[in-house]
């Protein structure tokens, strides 16, 4: 486990941004009647946001960053940062979609641009490097985009990841200020023997993508997809969602020497409510303190933090400073936590685009 | 560890399943009952109760529930 400690910088305010379409998880031809009642039981997803094909991740981030950038008044001249953070990028090789944005945004030149290729641990990956590019203070002001659009690398064909997720982008303020109050605290990790998990097997230059890479192959009843496509192994996520989340809270806890039962909420990463409930009574925290977004959101990989905050506490961060521990974790196998303090946060209200 | 503990575990995790169908030699993949869904909740009551992490790989190699017992006892 790493531990970081990143000080003098401050979330100032959050925007999130979904596709106007909905695709309701239970109508999905590959289900039997039993899959489909068991499903929002299980997983706690009754529908999610589904982009139309000429739709990317980065319009949805940009979408968020504009609303943010004018509801908070500041210059795109005083942006320092733009930091992407997502497998969902506009061209998988190159160029990064962090450039893209820095000029559709109209940002300097002389801002930094980078691309951080996280899947669902991923908010919480940006906002520590992000934070300790700017803790000295020669970036002041940084653009945190984090999200994923799941369904342009999902097959729909597939019961075991369709149902489950929906696309989402997001965008967060960050601030430099040496009179901050509390610092940012981290817990980082990863284990990559796990890396066939979570796996896009034939994109990228390992398996270069063939004519063949394309064919749909039925694996099993309701799972068919190409080998470009994301395929999980749901029972070893399953159990590595179940125990690492919960170990790295408690790291985080014990290193910094804080009381996870005296937070105001855990901004945990929304993999489905049967995981997130598992992690909650280990960690022995109140449903109170736990909000959950995947109902009408689904699991929206790196997204779900930034959804849970601006669809689940939006008035507690705007009105109040607020105690949170932010968890993500998925592929890689990749996993981090945050112990992060905020103090009357400009969040919006989802935007939906299209 | 014990093995009729382990089988009287295994066996909580199914609803329609009799607990006398649950045996050491009985081939768990194919109880009508077994889904993907009570697989997960085997994982899961392995974390809980032997503190044992199995992988997907883990419960598809097992072919009787002792054998999936034998796994579990090496790793405890």
């Amino acid at each position: 486990m790493a531990f970081l400690q990143v000080k003098n910088v401050e979330i100032k305010g959050i925007a999130t941004c979904v596709p106007k379409q909905v695709k309701v998880a239970k109508k999905m031809p590959y289900f039997t009647e039993v899959e489909a009642d068991n499903f929002t039981n299980v997983t706690g997803v009754v529908s999610s946001h589904v982009a139309p094909a000429e739709m990317t991740l980065s319009d949805l981030c940009q979408a968020a960053s504009e609303k943010l950038l004018a509801e908070s008044g500041w210059e795109r001249e005083s942006i320092d940062l733009i930091m992407f953070v997502s497998t969902s990028r506009d061209f998988y090789i190159c160029p990064n979609t962090s450039n893209i944005l820095q000029d559709k945004l109209g940002l300097r030149t002389e801002c930094v641009a980078l691309d951080l290729p996280f899947a669902c641990s991923g908010y919480v990956y940006g906002l520590s490097v992000a934070g300790m590019m700017m803790q000295s203070g020669q970036i002041k002001r940084a653009l945190l985009c984090v999200g994923e659009m799941t369904s342009k690398n999902q097959s729909h064909l597939d019961k075991t990841v369709w149902s489950l997720h929906g696309d989402a982008g997001s965008a967060t303020l960050l601030e430099y200020n040496p009179k901050a109050k509390h610092p940012m605290q981290f817990n980082l990790g990863g284990d990559g023997s796990g890396w066939e998990a979570i796996i896009c097997r034939e994109m990228g230059v390992r398996n270069m993508t063939t004519e063949e890479s394309l064919k749909y192959k039925k694996y099993e009843e309701g799972v068919e997809r190409n080998a470009t496509q994301c395929a999980m192994d749901g029972m070893s996520v399953f159990s590595f969602a179940i125990t690492r989340p919960g170990q790295c809270i408690k790291g985080l806890c014990e290193h910094f020497e804080f009381d996870l039962t005296q937070i105001d909420f855990l901004l945990i990463h929304q993999a489905n409510k049967m995981i997130d409930e598992k992690i909650r009574h280990k960690l022995k925290l109140a449903p109170e303190q736990v909000p959950y977004s995947m109902t009408y959101y689904g699991n929206t990989s790196s997204c779900t933090i930034p959804i849970t905050m601006t669809s689940k506490i939006r008035e507690q961060l705007s009105a109040r400073e607020n105690e949170l521990v932010m968890c993500g974790f998925g592929s890689g196998l990749s996993w981090g936590s945050a112990h992060v303090f905020t103090d009357r946060i400009i969040s919006l209200e989802p935007i939906e685009l299209g | 560890m014990d093995l009729n503990d382990f089988i009287k575990n295994f066996a909580e995790q199914f609803d329609e399943t009799d607990p006398s169908e649950i045996r050491p030699d009985t081939a768990f993949h194919d109880l009508e009952e077994y889904s993907s869904l009570i697989a997960l909740s085997i994982i899961a009551m392995i974390d809980e109760e032997y503190d044992v992490v199995l992988k997907g790989d883990d419960m598809r190699s097992a072919v009787t529930v002792e054998d999936l017992y034998n796994i579990v006892c090496s790793r405890v």
